[in-house]
């Protein structure tokens, strides 16, 4: 089938296709043209000025990330040539190879899986409970005890290390999994988040429930949960994120390799012998990797558990 | 050319230093009134509680020295050895031990890499309150001082008297930061001293001599050819490690950063004024540029590249600057850094030591001992020297088959060997970590906020006294 499209009509002298004549519309008379030509081009220029900012702002978002990518997937001395090569010749996978060579990456991923898993299964036994209570029932010193739980979120982790590390010497929890994960599975932040979603949930359901006679656990199972469940992946996702990309204390909670993660692994890819960036950034594109997964599964969560505990 | 070092041996170390380890002796005070039969009596008793004495003080000497002595066991002992930086080097020497002088005492080490020399010190204090240390541990040489008056660390004085050895072979250049009050608290591991890569290709193309300028006139006027030659600044100039700007206090301005007992800035000095108003003026006339940590990448691509002319940057970087150099088809040599007014010349002599942890039992400390005696001797300083750029910590490894060959394919170990003889200390107090950071920012904002360096150098010289005397 062929569709025939006619030709416009060329415009006359006046500008329009009809002429001034023919058309039942009354000639635009200037003083009522110019505020149009300028609203117009206001909405052009907001357009264009929308459209370089969101450029701007995937440069600076993307731009370290599409830099990550490039300097992996590069020679040594094209990451380090001057001026910056934008692009790669060839696609190699030399240095993912030579990170996995100088250092027992599988250890160190099976550690980041085994400590980030543990958080996230520790975090969701205990911050759904305690949401829970914060948001539903009446006690003496609720309020008190929920302040003491955000002040929990104010205490730079740097004050903490010490004391930590000298009770788990002598727990004899040093090196293990169970150290990294112990501080971590109490959040301030998911209590917070999540208790904010319940206190959203309204009375009447809950009641609904107790005449049905439903626990408190059927309660939080069978309604809180479902209602919670954007809080909850976002919960989960912001502990993945912290919890898998976290240096300082796996670096100092631990003296040996053996619970130690991908992050404290990666800077040890730098060797003596040669400048090697290229290598480096193999090992951080793997640690990113499930991190980038993870978040595009959840980021429709995340806006919608944002917008419905009115966290902005 | 051959190297002479100023060697301090044992004999040339105070008195006081060398008898701190000796068991202390009790005497016998005797009256002056005694008939001559009881005179002589007392003579007899006095000769056998001498002989006593002197025979318990032998005992407790023999004592002394067995507890510092290792005498291998029934079961192996297990030592736990902390690393920072170099940690394949480390490991080598590790499995090497372990394979050989190890498996005869029956001592056993395990290698644990903590970080760099930062996190490293953190652990170590961490360990050290909740009583987890280390048997031996690797850290920056300025820490020295800080570890030691922590108790943290033990003198190794009595070990080395047990075992019959002094530190003679150790001084290489200078080896303050070996030393607290005048007693051994750790054995050199690695040494790096600042050192000027230069672009010999450019220097043969603007006709100037290929291994540099051997002044600071020199250094300039070499600039002012190369940054005709490139049509911009020819060096980059990276601050991010303040112990390049160290040796430029020392060789420029003939000053150091702090006084000798580290109790105030030198800041306030001509010397310290004039070389921060050098740099800026380098940079003003666009023949440097000033970069700092956030560019460290850039820096080190430069320091390859074939449009730039100079490089103050570590020995220890000798075989990567060289190779990325050479992947570039640049020919880059290392020399000495210029030499200031009158041919004055000073480098913070940098790396790191070995330490003794003050934990364990008295065997697990003499094995411990046992290790850094061997990871530190002749052969093992060579072989570390040649398999990661930094200088060997032995005068005897100079004379190795490794060290030499080394020098003769690569020249710049000779050089980096030459320029550790004009080496000064490290601070050492326990403030200076916090002290580069301060400096680094407030001289940074000199050359890029174009502050006045008469003004803002003693305003810093105070910011530095009130952290000294903090």
């Amino acid at each position: 089938m062929t569709t025939t499209i006619a030709p416009p009509e060329p415009p006359t002298a006046s500008g329009s296709p009809h002429g001034a004549a023919a058309s039942p519309v009354p000639p635009t008379t200037p003083s009522t043209a110019a505020p149009n030509v300028v609203a117009l081009l206001a909405k052009v220029v907001r357009i264009l000025a929308r459209i370089i900012v969101s450029i701007l702002l995937v440069l600076v978002f993307a731009g370290p990330f599409y830099w990550m990518v490039l300097t992996a997937f590069q020679t040594a001395s094209e990451a380090l040539s001057i001026p910056p090569q934008f692009w790669v010749d060839a696609v190699r996978w030399d240095n993912f190879i030579a990170a996995f060579d100088r250092v027992n990456f599988g250890h160190f991923a099976l550690n980041s899986v085994i400590v980030t898993g543990g958080t996230l299964l520790g975090q969701f036994l205990i911050i759904v409970p305690a949401a829970y209570a914060f948001a539903r029932f009446q006690f003496k010193g609720r309020d008190v005890l929920f302040g003491v739980v955000l002040a929990t979120m104010m205490i730079p982790g740097q004050l903490i290390f010490l004391p930590v590390f000298a009770m788990y010497a002598k727990m004899g929890l040093l090196n293990t999994h169970l150290s990294l994960i112990l501080p971590f599975i109490a959040s301030g932040f998911g209590i917070f988040l999540l208790r904010q979603t319940f206190m959203r949930v309204p009375d009447s359901l809950i009641e609904a429930a107790r005449l049905d006679h439903a626990s408190e656990f059927t309660i939080i199972r069978r309604i809180m949960l479902p209602l919670a469940k954007p809080t909850i992946v976002t919960i989960g996702l912001i502990t993945f994120i912290g919890t898998w990309n976290n240096y300082f204390f796996p670096l100092v909670w631990t003296t040996t390799d053996a619970a130690r993660t991908l992050p404290v692994a990666v800077p040890r890819l730098e060797a003596l012998d040669e400048i090697a960036p290229t290598i480096v950034m193999a090992g951080n594109m793997l640690l990113v990797v499930p991190i980038l997964i993870v978040f595009l599964l959840a980021r429709r969560h995340i806006i919608s558990a944002f917008t419905y505990t009115g966290v902005k | 050319m051959p190297l002479s070092f100023p060697v301090r041996t044992n004999s040339q170390r105070t008195t006081s230093s060398r008898t701190t380890t000796t068991p202390s002796k009790k005497g016998t005070t005797m009256s002056s009134t005694r008939s001559s039969r009881g005179r002589a009596r007392a003579g007899v008793l006095a000769s056998i509680a001498l002989g006593s004495v002197l025979l318990s003080g032998c005992t407790a000497a023999n004592a002394d020295a067995a507890i510092y002595t290792y005498e291998p066991g029934e079961e192996t002992v297990e030592l736990e050895f902390w690393t920072a930086a170099v940690e394949d080097v480390n490991q080598e020497l590790v499995d090497m031990f372990n394979e050989t002088r190890g498996d005869e005492l029956n001592i056993h080490v395990t290698a644990n890499y903590q970080g760099d020399y930062v996190e490293t010190e953190q652990k170590v204090n961490a360990a050290a309150l909740a009583d987890t240390l280390p048997n031996m541990f690797v850290d920056e040489v300025g820490m020295t001082d800080r570890f030691a008056r922590a108790t943290t660390t033990l003198n190794l004085e009595p070990y080395m008297a047990a075992a019959g050895m002094d530190d003679a072979d150790f001084q290489m250049g200078e080896t303050d930061n070996l030393y607290v009050d005048d007693e051994m608290y750790a054995f050199p591991h690695m040494r790096s001293v600042p050192v000027m890569y230069v672009n010999q290709d450019m220097m043969r193309e603007l006709g100037l001599k290929e291994t540099g300028p051997e002044t600071f006139d020199e250094f300039e006027e070499y600039l002012e050819a190369a940054h005709d030659y490139v049509g911009g600044p020819a060096m980059i100039f990276c601050d991010y490690d303040f112990w390049v700007m160290e040796a430029l206090f020392y060789s420029y301005g003939g000053t150091a950063v702090l006084n000798d007992d580290e109790t105030a800035s030198m800041y306030e000095t001509e010397g310290a004024i004039k070389t921060v108003e050098w740099i800026a003026d380098l940079e003003d006339r666009d023949l440097i540029k000033v970069t700092g940590a956030a560019d460290v990448s850039a820096f080190f691509a430069a320091a390859g590249s074939a449009d730039t002319a100079f490089t103050f940057l570590s020995s220890g970087g000798i075989q990567s600057i060289l190779g990325l150099a050479a992947g570039n088809g640049v020919d880059v040599g290392v020399s000495l850094i210029p030499a200031g007014e009158n041919g004055q010349r000073g480098v913070s002599v940098g790396g790191s030591n070995i330490y003794l942890a003050n934990t364990g039992t008295d065997q697990e400390k003499a094995a411990a001992f046992e290790f850094m005696k061997w990871t530190s001797d002749t052969e093992q300083a060579a072989y570390s020297s040649s398999r990661t750029g930094y200088l060997p910590v032995r005068l005897s490894a100079l004379e190795t088959d490794l060290i030499k060959d080394l020098m003769e394919t690569t020249p710049g170990y000779a050089v980096a060997a030459e320029q550790i003889t004009y080496g000064k200390p490290r601070p050492m107090t326990k403030a200076y970590s916090e002290l580069e950071d301060l400096m680094t920012e407030r001289i940074h904002a000199i050359y890029f906020d174009d502050l006045d360096a008469s003004e803002a150098m003693p305003a810093l010289a105070e910011e530095v006294n009130e952290v000294l005397n903090r």
